[in-house]
């Protein structure tokens, strides 16, 4: 197939880009009730869905702008006021001014920001000194997400944040909306992309399932919910605690409490009578160790509760949507089309109760270890909890077409020699352990390194044995991990680079390494690169995935 | 099927383009013939434009050169510092010695070896470039996967006529492939040629 049979249709018009600038009223003497104003330059290709007038932020956003940037520089605030307790004057203006400067931002992006849709694109402008023209292609959208947290409830108004495929930040965050104007937008955008994927080449993507369109078109299709004991179970087999935990301790860490838990603690020592033997010393120890793994477990059930209450899955059309939150509610749209990765992460407790968890990698948006609210749910949290049996369904609604059975796929173990590696590997890793340990008590520190030889050993065989391989026409598949098994599929149309490397180490046991990049941005935590292939096949795999790769794009145009 | 078009050479000015350039490295052949479909599964590489090496070396002998004016900077005042005592000055000055000559041998022998081992090659299939003496990288990238490309040529790489390009994809891990040591009109045919199809909508 030619290169460029498609390039015609490829290439979107901007046309009205420079114009639309000059539209843009600054005073707010036109406030704008939304939809009032029809923005009537329709240009480009029909659509079928209404315009999105001129519109702007809800009355309450000055409200909220200033509640986040007072959480952003709570860190910087603290210091101040830290600060300013300790030596008074200079600091207190310093924190007064940063205030200020914070306030008068707010009041200016309120007062300033609009959007609309205007053709095929969707315009923001803010700024009053330095005035900034955004144009976001509509088709490029990947997903608008949705914040709501209790005091947004009050007012019926949510945070929207629009994202693309760049970069790590959201292209727009429109804080706040009112609830009916996001529903506008949200259907200016959506049914938009809807009549472009099903006119242009995207319809293609979604493979043996196209039919599908015409039938379910505009109806939600519910995929999964998360029942309130399963996600319990989830949350008590977890160690989010940890989270909370860390949080904490960095409380207690504080300059400020740090005195006062010493003290308490002196204090807590002195009441303790003399006569306590070393058996009820561990007794104790063990009963405080107890509370805590049980308190951890209880703080990460809470957390998954709070994050994911009330969990639900839909799909309307090719844009699955998520539903979540117990006060916060999260409400996040991936088009499937858009997914570049997918990550089966099962835990060793997770295992036993027949519980899996699914991240998915769009592009752009969720930067790698964002505990954001939204970037996290939709990527890093695509599904919290869902049973095993259920992952094969999950995955066909995620990938249409993908009849996914991970028993029957060719699972190619790593090079025979990686057991002996890695083995070699933990041996040089206990003996420095053990030389770390004997110096610091000589000289019986070296039993340490010996006594977690064995351990080592089994550990790097078993993850030898446990990190697989696989292709097939259409995807190729990496599991590793021993405790935790992740296991992430990308498909041929997403790969964007791949990569043969190899060692002086790896020349002399005949190795290699095959790392595929995608434009996922790294939620899953689980990245493709095969460590410890056999040399030849990994330089057959490359040139057998460079091709297919390549083809794959041929295929969808 | 059509082929993609080379764009005609681009004469620089600024570029001295001798002689001594063997055909094969402007080589629209190179990126123009094989480029119908990849049929053929096997990678015609093509190696770098030997004046790297001259170059390699040249951009080499300055550093040495500066890091040589820090370590004479640096033993004078040590040897300020201990005046009376030679012993401090001499071991400096031999550990300063070895160090320069290591250096001095390491950038006569390697350029020539990393020429050796680098190439690159661009069909249907993509760009695909391989280096590294001992870390040996083979990076592969799709033609399609290609987002826009860059050419970059400092002022010591004008008067070698050489140029880097930039590859760069939407991939995050390695979202840019940098290549160093083409020839210039090379890489301004390169940079072309791999945006010129586009034959999809969006790549992510």
């Amino acid at each position: 197939m030619p290169f460029n049979e498609n390039a015609s249709e490829s290439d979107p018009e901007h046309a009205g880009i420079q114009l639309a600038g000059n539209q843009v009223q600054l005073a707010g003497n036109q406030v704008a009730a939304s939809g009032e104003l029809p923005d009537s330059s329709m240009e480009g290709p029909p659509v079928l869905a209404p315009p999105l007038g001129l519109q702007r932020l809800h009355p309450t956003s000055f409200l909220f702008e200033v509640a986040s940037q007072v959480r952003r520089n709570l860190i910087p605030a603290a210091f101040a006021v830290f600060f300013a307790a300790k030596d008074g004057g200079i600091w207190f203006v310093v924190a007064a001014f940063a205030t200020l400067v914070a306030l008068v931002f707010s009041l200016i992006r309120y007062f300033t920001l609009r959007f609309r849709i205007q053709g095929e694109d969707l315009v923001v402008d803010e700024g009053l000194v330095f005035r900034r023209h955004r144009t976001v292609p509509v088709h490029r959208i990947q997903n608008i997400d949705i914040v709501q947290n209790p005091l947004h409830r009050v007012f019926r108004v949510a945070e929207v944040r629009v994202e693309t495929a760049s970069g790590n930040e959201p292209e727009a965050t429109l804080r706040v909306l009112a609830m009916s104007q996001i529903d506008e937008l949200r259907q200016a955008v959506f049914n938009r992309t809807i009549t472009n994927s099903s006119l242009g080449s995207d319809n293609l993507v979604l493979g043996e399932n196209s039919g599908e369109v015409q039938e379910d078109s505009l109806a939600d299709r519910l995929i999964i919910v998360i029942p309130t004991s399963r996600l319990i179970l989830a949350g008590l087999l977890s160690d989010r605690g940890l989270v909370v935990v860390s949080v904490i301790a960095g409380l207690l860490f504080q300059p400020d409490f740090r005195g006062k838990v010493s003290f308490d603690a002196e204090e807590w020592i002195k009441r303790i009578p003399d006569g306590v033997s070393w058996l009820a010393w561990t007794a104790i120890g063990i009963g405080v160790f107890i509370v805590f793994a049980l308190l951890l477990r209880v703080f990460s059930a809470a957390w998954y509760l709070l994050r994911f209450h009330g969990f639900r899955m839909e799909r309307r059309v090719d844009d699955i949507r998520i539903r979540c939150g117990l006060f916060t509610k999260v409400a996040a749209t991936i088009p499937r089309r858009r997914v570049q990765l997918i990550s089966v992460h099962r835990t060793w407790l997770g295992r036993y109760f027949g519980l899996a968890s699914i991240r998915v990698e769009t592009a752009g948006g969720a930067g790698g270890d964002s505990e954001d609210a939204t970037t996290s749910v939709g990527r890093k949290w695509f599904l919290p909890a869902l049973p095993e049996s259920e992952v094969p369904r999950i995955l066909a609604e995620i990938r249409p077409g993908l009849k996914w059975n991970e028993g029957e796929l060719d699972w190619h173990p790593l090079s025979p020699k990686a057991g002996r590696r890695m083995v070699r590997f933990s041996f040089i890793f206990c003996l420095v352990i053990g030389a770390v340990g004997a110096f610091v008590w000589r000289p019986w520190g070296f039993i340490f390194g010996l006594a977690l030889l064995p351990v080592a050993i089994w550990y790097a065989q078993k993850k030898a044995k446990a990190t697989r391989y696989a292709r097939t026409q259409e995807l190729i598949a990496y599991r590793s991990g021993l405790l935790t098994r992740k296991l992430s599929i990308t498909f041929f149309d997403k790969i964007q680079t791949l990569h043969l490397t190899q060692s002086p180490f790896d020349r002399r046991w005949k190795m290699a390494t095959l790392a595929i990049d995608t434009a996922g941005s790294g939620p899953a935590d689980h990245v493709i690169s095969v460590e410890m292939l056999d040399a030849d096949f990994a330089k057959a795999e490359h040139e057998a995935v460079a091709e297919r790769a390549a083809q794959a794009i041929w295929q969808l145009s | 099927m059509e082929e993609p078009v080379v764009t005609p050479l681009m004469r620089d000015e600024a570029t001295s383009v001798s002689d001594t350039i063997q055909p094969d490295f402007l080589l629209v052949a190179g990126i123009a013939a094989s480029s119908g479909r990849a049929e053929q599964s096997e990678t015609q590489w093509q190696s770098f434009d030997p004046r790297n090496i001259d170059y390699e070396r040249t951009a080499g002998w300055i550093a040495i050169a500066v890091v040589g004016l820090i370590m004479v900077f640096g033993l004078t005042i040590t040897g300020i510092a201990t005046w009376p005592n030679w012993m401090v000055l001499g071991i400096a000055g031999s550990v300063c010695l070895l160090v320069l000559g290591f250096l001095v041998f390491i950038n006569i022998y390697i350029p020539p070896l990393s020429h050796s081992r680098a190439a690159w090659s661009c069909d249907a299939r993509g760009f695909q470039i391989r280096k590294g003496i001992w870390w040996r990288k083979v990076t592969s990238v799709p033609r399609s996967r290609v987002q826009h490309t860059d050419v970059h040529q400092g002022p010591m790489q004008r008067s070698y006529g050489l140029a880097k390009l930039t590859i760069h994809t939407a991939g995050t891990q390695n979202s840019t492939v940098e290549v160093e040591g083409l020839n210039h009109q090379v890489a301004m045919q390169l940079r072309d040629v791999l945006i010129e199809d586009r034959s999809f909508q969006d790549a992510v």
